[in-house]
Parts: C-alpha cells; structure tokens; sequence
C-alpha cells in the first residue's frame, strides 16, 4: 500500500480538546466506512478513523489533542493548505447488514466509526455512547435522527438543565444490562479497552449467539 | 500500545465473523495450529542465511499468506465480512510455480527420505509436519460444516492451499539441504538385529 499526500482543508474544533480535520480526497481513494487513514509525520505514524461517508469528496477525522501527544499537536496548528503524508484504508471494523438488530457501543472518540457507519447509510440501529462529560457529546443531532434509540451515557452526575436530550446517569455496560431486551444482536464496540472487555463478557453472560465486534481505540 | 483486551478471560474468543465462541472451537484450533506453523517458518527464515536470501523470502511471503489463511479459518462461510478477504487462489498459484521452479534442480527423488539433514532443512520438514496437522484439522472442520449445512466453500481454498503448501515445504527442505551441499538421507529397512545364543 502506497503513501499518498492530503491537503488540509478546514479544520473545525468541537469543543477544548477535540476538533476535526477535513483533508482533500486523492482521486481513486476509496474506502469502506469504518477504515482508518494512517497520518505520517516526521516519523510518527498513528492511525484515525475517517467520519466521512465513502461517498463524500473529502476525508474528514475527528480526534482528541493529546497535549503530550507527538502528532495531534502538530495537526492541531497545521496550517491550512498544507499537506501531509497519508496511508491506507487499513482496517475491518465495518458495518454490515444482518438479520440482527445492530446495537453501536461507543466510548469517547470511539463515536468516529459510527458517524461513518450512519453517514453512510447504515439504518437501524440502537446507539450508546459513553462520555464524560456532555461537552464530550458529538454529534448528536445526526446520530439522534438515525437511530431508533439513541442514549448518551454520562459517567459523571449529569448537570440540572444541561441537555436537551435524554441523557442516561451510568455506564454503557450499565444501561445494556438494565434496559436492552433480550435477543441476538450485532454488538459493534469501539472505544476504550475496559469497556470492550466489560461488555464483551455481558454480551457472553446476557446476549448468547450474539456476534460481536470491536475496535480499541488507544 | 497495550496489545492485550482481557475480553477471552473467561475462555470465549472472538471470530473474524462476529460470533463468539470457545477458544477450543474448532475454527480456533486450526487457525492457531496456523499460528504455530508460521512462527515456525519464522525460525526457519531467522535461520537461513544471505546466500539463500531467495528461499528466505519465500518463507517470509509464506508467512504473510498465513495471516489470509488465519482469516479465512476465523470467518464462518457466508459471513458479510468474507467479501473484505482475499482469496487464495493467487497464492496458491505461486506456490505452484516456486515448487515447480526449486524442483527442476534438485535429483529425481525415487525413494522415502528421513527429515532432517541440515537443521534449516529439518525445520522446513517440522514445519511440514505442522502444515499436515492443519490440514487435517480443517478437513475436520469441513466436515462438521456440511453436518451443520453450514456451506463450506470458504475453508475448500483453504484446504488447497495447505495441500499445496506441505509439498511446497517438502521440496523447499531438500532444496535448504542441497544448498548446505548436504545430501538427503534416504530411507532403508534396518537389517535385522543380531540374535545373542
């Protein structure tokens, strides 16, 4: 797989610490939603799922600085216009129709997978998605019109009129146990490793035949 | 970057395809009986030297191919993910041809032969071994898939390519030994041991 160049186009933050970046597409490029593009930059290499539709004319990432971080800095301040080094697609956590109902379990960033999966298309589903904090909440206005049952889990107390969606006080793994009926399901899981460990092994105890998949997200 | 998930803790694993499943399914059996063949050839290829740069880089294109084989064995025919593999039939083909190609020089084989000789050459027939294991191991598999109705056609290429990989690890034993200039030992019935009155 050869190296290609992107050029920065926009970059958008979302909140303190995370933004997106929106690169122009190399013409043949083509990916399914849910690959990654791997970013090269003075011999630092590190891997970002494109949020954008296969269809759409540029690649968009979405990621959280790191201040110590050895590339999300420099993409941070990346000027316009410029271009770096690219490689890919790489990855095989995609979407793919069943006769199962799809259940999407996200923690943090582990949310950009799932943007692609529902800007490209992909229909019903149920989708979690565990934060923080509601200012870690992205886009929730396009993943609560796709899904048939969209929950926000907050793991810290959630303020008195902070939201105006429905917000759920607890964990993803929480809220699973609790409140998804019982039945064999497509369990897509990306994000942090604890809650891939904690829900695989629910997924085992409460959802037998269930087909699991899952992507860690460092 | 921390390579461990915890998530086959408690004795189920993950396929490709989605499904869980104990880690002594059959499918897993047989892709980490692949695993094992290719850390295998690993050895193998650490141990040839530069003058057979050619055969190590063999090993290590087969190496690779294993990983398509390891894949293959963890997703359930008819799985939608399938469609992201590649298939073996390419892979299967250039094995063919190195087979074909280290055979025109080596001496016609009329006879069994002991594996060993050079320890390159006696790991090439260790891997063999293994590579056999495999094979009759995803035979199994393939038959508990047409019990299952189960359609089998993803682990039938797979088959393929394993048959011919043993004979590909076979030649490739004789061929590490000749370069060494070593002879390859051919199998005789022991006389007789001698009766004490």
């Amino acid at each position: 797989m050869s190296d290609f160049t992107i050029t920065l186009l926009e970059r958008n933050w979302l909140s303190k610490t995370t933004f997106e970046l929106t690169f122009s597409r190399p013409l043949n490029f083509e990916y399914v939603p849910g690959q990654r593009i791997r970013i090269l930059h003075q011999n630092v290499a590190r891997d970002y799922s494109l949020i954008s539709s296969h269809h759409d004319p540029e690649l968009v990432v979405y990621l959280r600085l790191i201040e110590k971080g050895l590339l999300t800095p420099v993409l941070a301040d990346l000027a316009y216009g410029s271009s770096v080094t690219a490689s890919g697609p790489f990855g095989y956590f995609n979407y793919h129709s069943s006769g199962r109902p799809a259940v999407f379990v996200a923690t943090g960033t582990g949310i950009a997978p799932f943007v692609a999966f529902v800007r490209s298309g992909a229909r019903p589903m149920i989708l979690l998605h565990g934060v923080r904090s509601l200012e870690a909440l992205h886009y929730q206005d396009e993943l609560f019109a796709a899904a048939e049952t969209y929950v926000p889990c907050l793991s810290s107390p959630v303020p008195p009129a902070g939201s105006d969606l429905d917000v759920y006080e607890g964990r993803v793994a929480t809220y699973l146990t609790e409140h998804l009926p019982q039945a064999v399901y497509d369990f897509y899981l990306c994000g942090r490793r604890d809650m891939i460990r904690e829900v695989t092994h629910l997924v085992d105890r409460h959802f037998p035949g269930s087909n699991v998949f899952s992507e860690m997200f460092y | 970057m921390k390579i461990y998930t915890g998530t086959g803790d408690h004795g189920r694993t993950s396929l490709f395809s989605g499904e869980r499943v104990s880690k002594s399914h059959g499918r897993v059996q047989a892709y980490g009986d692949v695993d094992e063949l290719n850390s295998i050839l690993g050895a193998l290829a650490a141990a040839i030297p530069s003058q057979a740069s050619g055969l190590r880089s063999q090993v290590q294109q087969v190496q690779s191919e294993l990983f398509q084989v390891g894949a293959w064995l963890a997703t359930t025919s008819g799985a939608p993910v399938a469609s992201r593999l590649d298939s073996l039939a390419a892979a299967t083909e250039r094995l063919e041809g190195a087979i074909d190609q280290l055979q025109a020089r080596l001496d016609p084989l009329h006879d069994f032969i002991l594996p060993g000789g050079h320890p390159d050459a006696a790991w090439a027939h260790v891997a063999r071994s293994v590579c056999r294991r495999v094979e009759r191991c995803v035979n199994s598999l393939m038959q508990d898939a047409s019990a299952n109705e189960d359609p089998p056609n993803n682990l039938q290429q797979v088959l393929v390519y394993l048959n011919r990989l043993s004979d590909y690890l076979f030649v490739l034993a004789r061929a590490l030994n000749k370069a060494a200039g070593i002879a390859d030992v051919v199998w005789s019935k022991l006389p007789p041991a001698k009766r004490e009155k």
